[in-house]
């Protein structure tokens, strides 16, 4: 067992670096480096230009910063950013928290919606509320994520002030205390947080009842109806928990998913997160920066995938004896 | 985000007006001024302003800064010898106001200039302003290699330091920009911190993200790509600023950002659509204050073959084509069907509110007739029906680049497709990312594109290298031996009419030849809170006199009344 | 359509089949049983049609007996089973378990229904919770009908593993870890937790070893002795029932076709569907031919079921004629207890005058092929 996590993180590891250097040397490849900007800027002088490419190296070959930079990453230097003029460690070390609350909270509230909903269509399968649902989920799940987020940001904050516009927190207000300082951080989280979770519960529900669906027919939960049990707990104790397998693996699936909704959301939020570091590097043709992003988005996505395979023991007994054995 | 390139044009801002009243109030000042004056002026102590902005800075060391939020938070943390004044003359001394030095004095032969700085300034670590910062800064700022400015400091011969409140610039030659080189360009930096820093390590030195100046705002913290926060240096020593705090929170998106800006959250956006505009008009807390600005837009012709650079190009070579194409363009139907009132047509290579501009300069009329017979008497005629006029089998078509990057530029460039094509011209639009944009220009790759400039500050001398023959930013490759000799002598004269008129021929002449087709001059338009009292914004930079804004009596909101000092630091629930 | 014979084949007349030997009332009464799915297409769920899958099922079961149910798969034996149960809502027709209406339960009175008839399933490895070890899913039972609790319940339950012949111990071990017998062993003695008085039988012993199969078929006869218990038997071929059985009911494409003791049936099977499936029982002795009654085509789709008689299209019998093809064939009783339905095997209630009405041109006559 340990063995098989442990080749499941060399796995994600080698995906990474792959994503890195695949988006590194594409990069490259794009016009622009993240100096080009200045060249044309005639209040920028060639030769602090040259000078400056020089010192990040850019004139070197493509191959070369690519290993230079891998063996930097590997005593964890992730580079400098040009474009933000620190550390990539620290810029990351900034965004990547504000990232997590976000797609922490999408991912938890979006999961317990999506399975209740899911069960329940399941347990109401073909009914008019059933179908209600699953077109209302469809719908929500074929919006694109950057028209659902403006749509949301000038409804619901603009015309009707029920959110901030933006951001992680009222700006310089002193807080009388924790609490109101928590009320303030949960408000401005409302709005990306519900963008996320309108896209990424559809998906959920949609699983889950078809995960339960697939369960209900099956020859125990008829053998739990007959010892007489009540269908409520036949559905959630019997059937539910023999559904929540692929709904674990599905949220090893989401967190890229949610990764990639994350740029669009932050991007319209205001929030300070890595999604906006993604799109920031590429426009300004930050290879470092991009760079340290997509390693440590890979190295999320390959924990969320960890994640779901340990939950995936903690669900499933079969898997836990087999591995005690 | 329509314009990129900036120009350091010496720069003048405020209306023809101000610069009169101003000019009858400072007189000539050959010997330094009354040193000391309040900065702040009247008005409420206390309050906080929030800036909306699209990016965050890449750097807030001043030699490197390129970005304009990097250039708006320096010119608030960081300190001058002198500033231009809002009516930036920079020929001269005239108009400038005393920042560091309270006072200078120029040398019998105009070769060296001594300032004497103010024994009160000081650095945000209580160190004070000396003599030897500004050696240092001139240092820095003298090496190509560590900050643009070099160029302008290519005629100073040294700075020396006769003591610590005195220092003095010597010149190799007489020019009339020298002034303005030392004392108006330079942001003086704290030598007792980066004295050690290795030569082209500034960037890297933790003052590049935690800035130490000596100007009237504080750095106080800074959160990568998502938020500045600047406080008033109560120590400064022209008076504290009125407002206690600046924050600039990074919106990229614009309509986020305007949303912020009407539910006051945020107390100014500057980067308004004008789809925005109607906002305004439901939110009168709001004020939309539209500025002219620095900035022109223009269809550059390539007049080189962009496939062979050292050959002409096939057709927008010809002079007279250049001048044809011009008059079939109706720039103020464009001009109002993109932009409505927020620009004006352009007249040249100029912003109306360049002090050398000339609003006289002749304009090719839109005359699509005559324009067409020329056209006709060129040769270009439709011979095969299709619509496009051809001549000897080749067609008279070809493309315009646009960024991606700004939905004006796209809109603008299928009006102009639609104005060519009724007159039998071919015009493909190639949208290119903005990079790729660049990088297309910067290698001459392009028949024509939709350009603009921005000028933030700068020499007259980017005229020329934006239009004169050979000019490193002249990615038309246009090119009149006079126009180079009208611009070099308006340059160098120290005479203020001769200097105009030389400007004014050298522009008459630029639009006669018509390397680009002048489309417009958008106007800035800056949402600001009503609350916040201000002098009139500056063209240069609206945030040039922040130090003066205060908020109105009794409008004061939560956030104004924060502590003066310590940043909101949220208590961990 | 409507088959032509004068009110043969409406669900109203048809006799319940008994068989004289049983005494007292039945444990079970299942009268003209119907179970309609319906076929939907399409993204709005039209109905396109109905699988037939149980088309007027009537049959007794009387306490302590054990009754066979036998057919080819999909033939409607499961359906059947978990009807009686109510585990499916019939389409129509009647059960009535100890006098009680079934169909009219609902709620607290049904569940406390369930507690008298469970049901073991065909494949032991689905049929218990893999989340759950067996000692709970044994125990559910004990405490859901209030019948142990606590520390009587733990012991209750290794008393009914002991019973099944599976060490106690194994209690809190998960579903994975049995064989497919264990695991059958561990869903009986679930099914006996509730000491009920009837048990549905469905197929427990196909998936099994064949040497295992003899092993639980034993262990559910000693438990029937023991306890009085009564089994509705589904398999799908005749030779595991002839064991256990006492009477068998052979059921094709949701009727039943021919109902006898184990040992008529046997010796005696009417209905020519049931002699096909017999000549198919494996002959241990490979010395003793018979004329081999083969069963040819496939089994139509319950969907769209052949007209008349339901067995006609693949029927040896070498009277069929056209009157098959029109008449639903009553199941009528040919001899004492020996339920049959087949319009050519006399005697029979449908009339020769009927069938040549019909078409008919082959008069009965009894075939019996050499098994
Ligand atoms: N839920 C359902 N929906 C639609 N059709 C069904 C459903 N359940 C069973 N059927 C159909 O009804 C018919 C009878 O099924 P049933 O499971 O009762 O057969 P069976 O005799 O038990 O077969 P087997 O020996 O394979 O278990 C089959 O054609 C089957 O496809
Ligand atoms: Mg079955």
């Amino acid at each position: 067992m340990i063995s098989g996590l442990v080749s499941r993180v060399v796995q994600a590891a080698v995906v990474a670096i792959l994503v890195a250097a695949v988006a590194f040397f594409v990069l490259q490849a794009a016009p622009g480096d993240p100096l080009s900007a200045l060249v044309e800027n005639p209040s920028v002088s060639p030769a602090l230009v040259a000078a400056e490419r020089a010192r990040l190296g850019y004139d070197r070959p493509a191959a070369v910063q690519f290993l230079s930079y891998v063996s930097a990453a590997a005593g964890g230097d992730l580079g400098y950013s040009a474009s933000l003029g620190m550390p990539v460690s620290r810029v990351i070390g900034a965004a990547l928290p504000h990232t997590l609350l976000l797609m922490g909270t999408a991912i938890l509230v979006s999961f317990a919606v999506g399975i209740a909903l899911g069960v329940a269509q399941a347990a109401r399968a073909g009914t008019v509320f059933d179908r209600a649902a699953s077109a209302v989920s469809l719908f929500l799940h074929s919006l694109p994520e950057f028209w659902l987020a403006l749509v949301l940001l000038i409804v619901l904050s603009g015309r009707l002030h029920l959110f901030p516009g933006g951001g992680l927190e009222t700006l310089a207000v002193a807080h009388s205390s924790g609490w109101h300082w928590f009320l303030d951080r949960l408000h401005h989280l409302a709005l990306p947080a519900l963008t996320l979770v309108l896209l990424t519960t559809a998906g959920v529900a949609r699983f889950q009842r078809a995960a339960l669906l697939e369960v209900l027919p099956r020859d125990f939960v008829r053998t739990a109806v007959a010892k007489g049990l009540s269908r409520r707990r036949v559905v959630l104790r019997h059937a539910w928990r023999n559904a929540l397998l692929p709904i674990v693996t599905l949220l090893g699936l989401a967190l890229p998913a949610l990764v990639g909704g994350a740029v669009f959301v932050e991007q319209v939020f205001s929030w300070p997160g890595m999604g906006r570091l993604v799109v920031t590097s590429i426009e300004r043709r930050d290879y470092a920066l991009l760079t340290g992003c997509l390693l440590v988005g890979g190295v999320l996505v390959a924990a969320g995938s960890l994640l779901a395979d340990a939950l995936a023991l903690a669900v499933d007994p079969r898997q836990r004896r087999a591995n005690r054995d | 985000m329509t314009s990129r390139f900036r120009h350091r044009h010496c720069l003048t801002v405020a209306t023809s007006a101000l610069i009169a009243a101003l000019a009858t109030a400072c007189g000539p000042q050959a010997d330094g001024t009354t040193g000391g004056r309040e900065l702040a002026g009247s008005g409420n102590v206390g309050g906080t302003l929030v800036i909306a902005s699209p990016t965050g800075p890449n750097t807030l060391m001043p030699p490197t800064v390129t970005s304009i939020q990097g250039k708006q938070l320096t010119d608030l943390i960081y300190e001058r010898l002198a500033d231009v004044g809002p009516a930036i003359n920079t020929f001269g001394d005239e108009g400038f106001e005393p920042r560091l030095a309270t006072s200078w004095d120029w040398s019998a032969d105009s070769m060296a200039i001594t300032f004497h700085l103010d024994p009160r300034a000081r650095w945000h670590d209580g160190k004070p302003v000396q003599a030897g910062d500004v050696r240092y800064t001139f240092r820095v700022n003298s090496d190509s290699a560590q900050s643009s400015d070099a160029v302008y400091l290519s005629k100073v011969d040294s700075v020396s330091v006769p003591d610590s409140l005195t220092v003095t610039f010597w010149f190799a030659a007489r020019y009339p920009e020298q002034f303005y080189d030392a004392a108006g360009r330079l942001s003086i930096l704290p030598a007792h911190l980066l004295a050690d820093v290795p030569a082209g390590g500034l960037n890297r030195a933790p003052e590049a993200t935690a800035p130490v100046g000596s100007g009237p705002f504080r750095f106080v913290r800074l959160q990568p790509g998502a938020l500045i926060e600047l406080a008033a240096d109560t120590g400064y020593h022209l008076g504290r600023p009125l407002l206690d705090r600046i924050l600039m929170t990074v919106a990229p998106n614009p309509i986020a950002a305007a949303t912020q800006l009407f539910n006051g959250e945020a107390d100014l956006y500057e980067a308004m659509m004008p789809q925005q505009m109607g906002e305004f008009a439901t939110h009168p807390e709001v004020v939309a204050h539209i500025e002219p600005s620095l900035t022109y837009n223009f269809l550059q012709f390539n007049l080189r073959d962009p496939r062979h650079p050292d050959r002409p190009h096939p057709l927008l070579s010809d002079r007279e084509l250049r001048r044809a194409l011009s008059m079939l363009i109706d720039r103020e139907a464009i001009v109002k069907s993109a932009w409505d009132s927020l620009a004006v047509v352009g007249l040249g290579p100029f912003p109306r509110s360049l002090p050398t501009a000339d609003t006289l300069v002749r304009q090719l009329p839109h005359d699509p007739s005559r324009g067409g017979a020329i056209l006709d008497s060129l040769g270009w005629r439709d011979s095969n029906g299709d619509g496009i006029r051809d001549r000897d089998g080749q067609r008279l078509e070809f493309a315009v680049t646009v960024p991606t990057s700004s939905a004006f530029r796209q809109r603008i460039a299928v009006l102009l497709q639609d104005q060519f094509a009724r007159n039998g011209v071919g015009l493909t639009v190639e949208r290119l990312e903005f990079n790729t944009f660049l990088e297309r220009l910067g290698r001459r790759a392009f028949d024509t594109n939709l350009g603009s400039w921005v000028l933030t500050d700068g020499s007259p001398a980017g005229s020329r290298a934006t239009w004169g023959s050979g000019g490193n930013q002249n990615f038309g490759s246009y090119g009149n031996p006079l126009v180079d000799a009208q611009l070099d002598s308006a340059l160098a004269t120290f005479d203020a009419a001769d200097r105009r008129s030389h400007f004014s021929r050298a522009y008459q002449l630029i639009v006669d030849d018509a390397p680009a087709i002048w489309l417009y001059e958008p106007r800035n338009v800056i949402g600001i809170h009503r609350r916040f009292v201000m002098p009139p914004l500056r063209t240069a930079g609206w945030w040039l006199d922040l130090p003066r804004w205060s908020v109105r009596t009794g409008e004061q909101i939560a956030r104004d009344r924060g502590a003066a000092s310590a940043p909101a630091a949220p208590v961990a629930p | 359509m409507t088959p032509p014979s004068a009110g043969v084949g409406t669900p109203d007349v048809h006799p319940t089949p008994t068989t004289s030997r049983q005494s007292g009332p039945p444990l079970l009464e299942v009268r003209d049983l119907v179970k309609h799915f319906p076929i939907r297409r399409g993204i709005l769920g039209r109905t396109v049609g109905h699988v037939r899958a149980v088309d007027g099922v009537s049959f007794q079961l009387w306490p302590g007996e054990t009754l066979g149910l036998v057919g080819e798969s999909g033939c409607g034996k499961s359906t059947t089973g978990r009807m009686v149960l109510r585990l499916l809502e019939p389409s129509a027709g009647s059960v009535h378990f100890d006098g009680a209406d079934v169909l009219a339960l609902s709620g607290a009175r049904l569940r406390a229904m369930r507690r008298h008839a469970q049901i073991i399933f065909q494949d032991p490895f689905s049929s218990l919770n893999p989340r759950m070890t067996i000692g709970a899913a044994i125990r559910e039972g004990l405490t859901i009908h209030r019948i142990a609790a606590g520390e009587a319940a733990d012991r209750r339950v290794r008393e009914l593993l002991s019973e099944v012949g599976l060490r106690p111990q194994f209690a809190d071990r998960y579903p994975h870890e049995f064989s497919g017998g264990q695991r059958q062993r561990v869903g009986i003695a679930r099914a006996l937790s509730v000491s009920p008085r009837l048990i549905v039988c469905d197929e427990p012993v196909s998936a099994l070893d064949v040497s295992v199969q003899a092993q639980v078929v034993n262990l559910l006869q000693d438990l029937q002795r023991d306890r009085g218990l009564a089994y509705l038997f589904i398999a799908h071929d005749l030779s595991v029932v002839e064991h256990i059985a006492d009477r068998v009911a052979v059921m094709y494409l949701g009727h039943i076709v021919e109902l006898a003791s184990a040992t008529d049936i046997y010796r005696e099977p009417l209905m020519p569907y049931t002699q096909a499936l017999l000549s198919a029982v494996p002959v241990p002795d490979p010395t003793v031919r018979s004329t081999r009654v083969v069963l040819s085509g496939d089994v139509p789709s319950p969907a769209n079921p052949p007209s008349g008689c339901v067995f006609h299209p693949r029927c040896q019998h070498p009277r069929k004629d056209e009157a098959c093809t029109k008449l639903v064939p009553p199941l009528e009783e040919k001899s004492a207890g020996h339920w049959a339905a087949c319009i050519k095997q006399p005697p029979t209630t449908v009339h020769w005058e009927v069938q040549k009405a019909a078409g008919g041109t082959r008069q009965p006559e009894r075939y019996l092929p050499d098994l």
